[in-house]
């Protein structure tokens, strides 16, 4: 059964926690809901299980509309973030609670009630703690009674809401591995919240990024790391750079140099590359200044402060995919230089091998191998308060604007 | 470096005072509550057994002590079980929704801890009273309110209100909502909710709240005094039975039925602490 999100919009008092989110949630799938924290995606969660109710739009099941149902009637199974186990019953009256409470014509007798509690237990392994009480497990154990008592009642929909949220690195880890195994053996339509993207990525079927109170991109983890759809989405998923560039005549122009022809419109753009698409060269096009150096796993990664001003003379031999002013750069002191001012101060990043770092200090040169562009921000940012307050509003970094001088 | 066998004892804790300040804090203490509390209490048994055991009982077996026993009791079996029903239900409305009026609930339901006994009284007066709008319809109907057991009941509800509110409020508070949203999902109804999930995790903090609702009830002096128009016998609960005996010189008796209400308060404390002691017990074995 697929779920359906159409149009839905919840405010609490002024503020919209979700604005305007749709999205299909298809049979058996697992689907991460990912985002900073505010960004809506435990309220999403909350009105698809009926915990909240949406104050516009529709959400189906199957093709049922949800608003005629109660939290009760929906028959979903969810995982609180701190699990909400009942703290005064044991392990095995937790999961039994589900069918304890059911209407007396549905309930099945008691024994069965137990023996169905118990082949839960079993089934996400935790068999022998029946008589504990929630504070005598861990944490790892208690997600899986929590999980447990979420099956109970054979839900149509699994909502996680932060599932690992409360664990400890190397259990997180762990019990990743055995919820996807989980997953793929019963193949509950599974939806989970977290702000984790490495579980988001390993984990899901798709992902949902959620940016405030909207849905940015909605893709499988491949799709979603190689072609983001958004500064948001790429700034958000892995480590990247940005960069405000411009093109001109086809040609991408970065602190005063060309890196290459773009299939752009001219105007002023902002480049985004991973550190990893960074690439050491003596005729790199970039030109820069290393002010920091730290080891990220086999690699060092280094911060490296553009210098627009150095001479470039990259040559034409340059690879394909790395953009290089083949053409002969104009003279660069004669050209305007829209947009390039701010690189020079925001250092970006790159990722070099261990042995070949340059230390600190050090003038490199350096080309991006895979740069993305994206529309240069126009506006401050859509603020999601939805009457603004003066101030609310996201400012560019740097000198205050006018508005302030004048108050002053 | 070998441990010198005569180095100085280990420096005090960082956080610890001197063991000279902390030896006197607890003295002090000590000395207080003997002052004050124990010293008294010794006293009023020793009174009330002056005379020996058989006077004891001849003092509380005389039929106007009876009477004010059973009143007590009457009166305490009414309030407690009104100051539940009032308790679960404001301690369940501020903690579980949000409404408008909300912080003037939580003010007045601690009104009657702030307002003096008497005045609660006088309330009651003021509006079941001869004079009160409300008097005459009631003496025409034949319904006694003053000066009877209704309006004992009335003072003492007035009086202990917060009790049983004030323990669960900030237990509810701290628990959140997690697990009675926990049980909506997992199907359960609003009364199998507050009957499996709620009142099972408020359960040690309504007991709690009882056994001082029902020591407070029993042995409210001021705002019942006011009401019950002291009718030996008829109207008179144990601490006014104490009173009037007392005024009598008639020290014996009015130690007797004092021990009796001491002993309330001893058996409340008793029970508190065995609640406590209890609830320790379940955490200590949680924690293993």
């Amino acid at each position: 059964m697929d779920v359906r999100i159409d149009h839905v919009r919840k405010e609490f008092g002024r503020f919209a926690a979700l604005d305007d989110t749709s999205l299909t949630i298809h049979d058996g799938e697992l689907v991460a809901l990912l985002g900073p924290s505010g960004s809506g995606k435990t309220t999403l969660l909350r009105v698809l299980a009926g915990l909240e109710r949406p104050s516009a739009g529709r959400i189906l099941f199957g093709d049922q509309d949800a608003a005629s149902l109660s939290v009760q009637e929906r028959n979903i199974g969810f995982v609180f973030q701190h699990y909400a186990l009942f703290k005064h019953m044991t392990v095995l009256d937790n999961v039994a609670f589900g069918l304890s409470v059911c209407p007396a014509r549905r309930r099945p007798p008691r024994a069965e009630i137990a023996a169905r509690a118990r082949r839960l237990l079993a089934l996400v392994q935790i068999d022998g703690l029946d008589r504990r009480y929630p504070d005598q497990l861990s944490g790892g154990q208690r997600q899986r009674v929590a999980l447990a008592r979420a099956l109970a009642t054979d839900p149509r929909v699994l909502l996680l809401d932060e599932p690992f949220g409360a664990l400890d690195a190397r259990v997180r880890k762990d019990l990743r591995h055995w919820l996807r195994g989980f997953h793929d053996r019963t193949g509950h339509t599974t939806v989970f919240v977290t702000h984790d993207q490495d579980e988001a990525l390993e984990l899901a079927d798709r992902v949902v990024v959620m940016n405030a109170g909207r849905v940015e991109q909605v893709a499988d983890p491949d799709t979603l790391y190689d072609r983001p759809a958004s500064p948001f989405v790429f700034a958000f998923i892995g480590d990247s750079s940005s960069l405000p560039a411009t093109v001109r005549a086809g040609r991408l122009w970065v602190a005063g140099r060309a890196l290459g022809p773009v299939p752009a419109a001219d105007g002023p753009v902002r480049l985004f590359f991973r550190p990893h698409h960074a690439r050491l060269a003596d005729t790199g096009a970039l030109v820069g200044r290393v002010v920091a150096s730290r080891r990220q796993g086999d690699r060092r990664r280094l911060d490296v402060a553009l210098r627009p001003d150095a001479p470039s003379d990259a040559p034409s031999d340059a690879p394909p995919d790395a953009p290089s002013d083949a053409a002969g750069p104009p003279h660069s002191a004669d050209l305007p230089r829209p947009g390039d001012a701010p690189a020079a101060s925001t250092p970006v990043e790159i990722d070099v091998a261990t042995d070949a770092a340059p230390p600190v200090g050090a003038s490199i040169r350096f080309d991006i191998t895979r740069p993305s562009l994206f529309p240069a921000p126009a506006a401050p940012r859509r603020p999601i308060v939805v009457a603004p307050r003066p101030g609310t509003a996201l400012a560019p970094p740097g000198p205050k604007p006018d508005r302030a001088h004048a108050a002053g | 470096m070998p441990a010198n066998p005569t180095a100085p004892q280990a420096p005090p804790p960082p956080t610890g005072e001197p063991p000279l300040v902390r030896a006197g804090l607890i003295a002090v203490a000590m000395a207080f509550l003997a002052a004050f509390l124990l010293m008294p209490l010794v006293s009023v048994f020793a009174e009330a057994f002056a005379r020996g055991p058989a006077a004891f009982l001849a003092a509380i077996a005389e039929p106007d002590a009876l009477a004010a026993i059973r009143l007590t009791l009457t009166v305490a079996a009414i309030a407690v079980p009104l100051n539940i029903v009032f308790g679960l239900a404001a301690a369940w409305a501020v903690t579980k929704f949000e409404f408008r009026g909300k912080a003037l609930l939580v003010t007045l339901i601690d009104l009657p801890f702030s307002v003096s006994p008497v005045i609660s009284g006088l309330i009651y007066v003021l509006l079941f009273g001869a004079g009160s709008a409300l008097g005459p319809w009631l003496q025409g109907h034949g319904l006694q309110v003053l000066f009877a057991l209704p309006g004992i009941v009335l003072a003492t509800v007035f009086v202990t209100l917060p009790f049983v509110a004030r323990e669960l409020i900030p237990l509810m508070e701290a628990q959140g909502t997690a697990e009675e949203e926990a049980a909506l999902t997992l199907g359960a109804g609003g009364w199998a909710t507050f009957r499996r999930v709620t009142l099972p995790n408020v359960r040690f903090a309504l007991l709690y709240g009882v056994l001082l609702c029902n020591a407070r009830a029993m042995g409210e002096f001021g705002a019942v005094s006011v009401v019950s128009g002291h009718i030996r016998g008829v109207t008179n609960t144990m601490p006014l039975h104490v009173e009037i005996l007392y005024n009598e010189y008639n020290f014996l008796a009015a130690f007797a039925v004092a021990t009796l209400l001491a002993l309330l308060a001893l058996v409340t404390l008793a029970a508190k602490t065995a609640l406590e002691w209890q609830r320790s017990q379940r955490r200590r074995a949680a924690g293993a």
